[in-house]
């Protein structure tokens, strides 16, 4: 019997210390490894994390790490969940939201990059701690080409359980929607707000959720960004269209900062350096569906002329984000 | 040492190591204790709104689930063994109880895309629940049907009843108890239910585990998550325990097969067959569209990365799975770690996910051991209920014998419950591997970076790339079915060379 045993012991191990070295023996080396925090999609299959790293790794004599964080209004509680931080040395997916937070939980390690290579309205969030990498503007996208319009005019009929929105707890681009309404709208926020529901479809933990609701054609409008035209002409499906609104747009800018629990901080300095380089500003046009940061030699596009649509300020936002919680408990009650 | 003193140690022992399994599968709930000051109830009234919720989401699911169970039971008595094996037909009415959640609720969706928008809300929790558990019900009535009825059909043919009343006055009264148990445990199963609230909860469909999870997520909110994990666990242990005093009495019935007379009623079939059509139906949807190729070729290279980690997961759950089970056995004496097994539904998968998170280091081979060991420690329940109480219940009077007979735990376990367990447990590990390779609730939280199927199947579900997701489903099927393989077949050529070799 104790031979039963042994064939049957035998046999497990020696296929599971197979598969780890299968596995794992590429790990095993001595190269310096470099711990990239970021949102899921980032580094999901059809996103740009994979083509990044090849490139990166071209250069650095080092070893790519992802640590996946579902989405980027996380990165807080992930790295305050350990003291060391997961040994994270960058967080890449941070926006104007999000970024104050960040600053206030966090220790952050300096960064020193030249204003002057950016272009706007990007540059106005270089900080010595965050760099913006990317950027877009907010709006809705809709399948029928509109003229500008205001933000009451979603409350019209025709738009009833059309709309698909992003929640703005678990998603930075429902935080975005909302602090454009709540910069907008001011003390008539709830009266908006209670008439909106009527026209939400439904409310998506996440963009992509949302957004795909809108490419299968359940819902006629769905908050997103400008640049995801861009996949749109890329995928050459000319019906979506960007809907211009009177009272301006939000934006998003995403950040990447050097964390302060880094191990390998003048990696992760070089790795902020690298972001805003031709090629990986390529690499986010094409694969991230944001426009770059930096001025690249222009392709002529009908989007282009999106561009120059007038922003939102962004001046308010501590007195939005000094009460965050209060400003999504109040959305949870007027929405449920 | 005299045969008293040998069974006193056996005792202890055995009381010691079961502590020490109790603790471990108990333990994520000491690293939280351990790191916060006091439990805290959340500030706002929405905790009690998503307990309420819970309460009717697991009420309505088990109603449903037991009342279409009970009628596609009697389709069921429609089997003729002369046709087709009655175990087939349980086996696929049990697919979608089996299947981790992630391939059934794709194939659903696939097909429920074909006529209408599969809404992503509470109703689709409760539709995903019923159709989940309406052949586990059905098969267990069957079963129930065929050997507890005795000669009542035919008595209530021979006096002129109805179907109807027959069912109505005899029938359901005859079976209360088994409806309030089998209500119980699929109440229990929704009410901790994590992975379909996930999938297809969206925003309004939050469930208290959903809701435990998102508080485990900021350190700030443990002790709140705490305080909930506590209000669910007694609610859960209450459920089981009652569970666990009546199990006694269906195995000491004796089998008996009547002609079932008034009971067969053949379009009721529909009800448990139908959600396993629907399963292959879904499945096989992708093949009509061809782009979907196109994009399968783009992502091969991570595909290749994720199976190897799926079936390494995989493989390293059924052996953490085997090693759980065989501890059990060799404290098969204890007898309060048999009932805590039975009564424990299996700690929250997000409090076993964050648990090992912040445990432990981050290395690759690390994350793999954390991985195979909570995947492990989470199935650990279910799978005892499932055949391990069984096994080990059935050795109990050759436990006592060999008690008798002076050996000592060693020599019993290595001579007489071990060889006697073994196959059974394989076969365990082997689901437990198969489950293992379906999981993305607890895997997403201690993936870090790593790839795995099931994340993969998850981020296209949740981006509607159904069609993708779908072709990576069968993937992952046939990678579940190679890690089941592997156990089963150990277990298997064990099972063979127990009766070939001389005793």
């Amino acid at each position: 019997m104790k031979k039963k045993y042994l064939f049957t012991v035998i046999f497990l191990s020696v296929g599971l210390c197979f598969s780890l070295w299968f596995f794992f023996s590429p790990s095993l080396s001595s190269k310096k490894i470099l711990r990239v925090m970021t949102y899921s999609s980032f580094v999901g299959v059809f996103g740009p994390g994979s083509h990044i790293q090849k490139e990166f790794e071209k250069i650095c004599d080092c070893q790519m790490k992802w640590i996946k964080v579902p989405d980027s209004t996380l990165f807080a509680q992930r790295l305050s969940l350990k003291k060391d931080g997961f040994k994270t040395d960058v967080v890449m997916g941070l926006d104007q939201l999000s970024q104050g937070i960040m600053t206030k939980k966090l220790p952050w390690e300096k960064i020193q990059i030249k204003k002057n290579i950016l272009v706007s309205p990007a540059k106005g969030f270089l900080s010595d701690q965050f760099v913006p990498y990317d950027w877009s503007p907010m709006s809705f996208l809709s399948r029928e080409k509109k003229e500008a319009i205001n933000l009451h005019d979603l409350l019209n009929k025709k738009w009833k359980n059309k709309i698909s929105l992003p929640s703005p707890r678990t998603s930075t681009v429902g935080h975005q929607f909302y602090y454009w309404i709540w910069f907008v709208f001011k003390e008539k926020l709830d009266d908006f707000l209670v008439a909106f529901k009527d026209q939400l479809y439904g409310m998506s933990p996440s963009w992509s959720t949302s957004y795909a609701l809108f490419q299968r054609g359940h819902v006629s409008l769905s908050f997103s960004y400008l640049s995801s035209l861009l996949y749109h002409q890329q995928q050459k499906q000319e019906d979506f269209y960007f809907v211009p609104f009177k009272e301006g747009h939000p934006f998003q800018v995403e950040m990447a900062g050097v964390s302060g629990f880094c191990t390998q901080c003048e990696l992760a300095l070089s790795f902020i350096d690298f972001l805003l380089t031709p090629t990986i500003q390529n690499i986010l046009k094409r694969k991230n569906y944001m426009f770059p940061v930096i001025a690249l030699p222009e392709e002529p596009s009908s989007i282009n002329s999106f561009l120059k649509v007038s922003f939102i300020k962004y001046d308010e936002l501590d007195a939005f984000l000094n009460y965050k919680e209060k400003w999504l408990n109040k959305w949870d009650e007027l929405m449920q | 040492m005299n045969i008293k003193s040998c069974n006193y140690f056996s005792r202890f022992s055995g009381s010691f190591g079961g502590l020490l399994l109790i603790a471990l599968t108990l333990f994520p709930v000491f690293i939280f204790l351990f790191k916060i000051p006091l439990l805290r109830f959340p500030d706002s009234s929405l905790w009690f709104y998503v307990l309420c919720s819970t309460f009717l989401q697991a009420g309505l699911s088990a109603v449903f689930s037991v009342l279409l169970g009970i009628f596609g039971a009697l389709g069921l008595c429609c089997v003729f063994p002369k046709y087709i094996k009655k175990e087939a037909v349980e086996i696929f009415c049990l697919l979608p109880a089996f299947l981790p959640p992630l391939v059934s609720v794709l194939a659903w969706v696939n097909v429920s895309e074909v006529f209408f928008h599969f809404p992503f809300s509470f109703h689709s929790v409760l539709l995903v629940h019923v159709l989940m558990n309406v052949g586990l019900v059905s098969v267990f009535f069957f079963r129930l049907f065929q050997t507890q009825t005795g000669c009542l059909p035919a008595w209530a043919f021979l006096h002129g009843l109805s179907r109807w009343k027959f069912l109505r006055a005899i029938l359901f009264f005859e079976f209360r108890k088994d409806v309030i148990l089998i209500f119980l445990l699929i109440f229990s199963f929704c009410f901790t239910s994590f992975s379909v609230p996930l999938l297809v909860g969206g925003v309004s469909g939050q469930t208290l585990e959903v809701f435990i999870a998102e508080k485990l997520k900021d350190p700030f909110t443990w002790p709140e998550a705490m305080a909930l994990f506590f209000v669910e666990t007694v609610f859960i242990f209450i459920f089981f325990s009652f569970l666990y005093g009546r199990k006694e009495k269906y195995t000491s019935q004796k089998n008996r097969q009547e002609r079932l007379y008034l009971l067969p009623y053949f379009p009721l079939i529909i009800l448990p067959v139908l959600p396993s059509l629907l399963v292959f139906f879904g499945l096989g949807d992708f093949f009509s569209s061809g782009k979907v190729w196109k994009d399968f070729l783009l992502i091969k290279e991570s595909v290749f990365t994720a199976w190897v980690q799926t079936v390494l997961v995989g493989i390293g759950t059924g052996f953490c799975v085997l090693l759980l089970l065989l501890s059990v056995a060799y404290c098969v004496r204890d007898l309060f770690l048999r009932r805590f097994l039975v009564a424990y539904s299996g700690s929250s998968a997000a409090f076993f996910g964050f648990a090992f998170l912040i445990i432990g280091s981050d290395g690759p081979l690390a994350v793999l051991l954390k991985w195979s060991l909570g995947l492990g420690l989470l199935f650990l329940p279910a799978l005892y209920r499932l055949m391990g109480e069984s096994v080990l219940r059935r050795l109990k009077h050759q436990v006592q014998l060999v008690d008798l007979m002076g050996a000592d735990k060693k020599t019993s376990f290595i001579k007489v419950i071990g060889p006697q367990c073994i196959h059974s447990f394989l076969f365990l590990s082997g689901v437990g591997a198969f489950w293992a390779c379906g999981d993305f609730a607890y895997s997403s939280i201690v993936a870090g970076g790593q790839m795995h199927l099931a994340l993969l199947i998850q981020d296209l579900f949740a981006s509607y790339r159904f069609e993708l997701a779908t072709v990576l489903t069968w993937i992952l099927v046939f990678s579940g079915f190679f890690c089941f393989s592997l156990f089963a077949g150990v277990a298997f050529v064990l099972h063979k060379k127990s009766y070939l070799s001389p005793r």
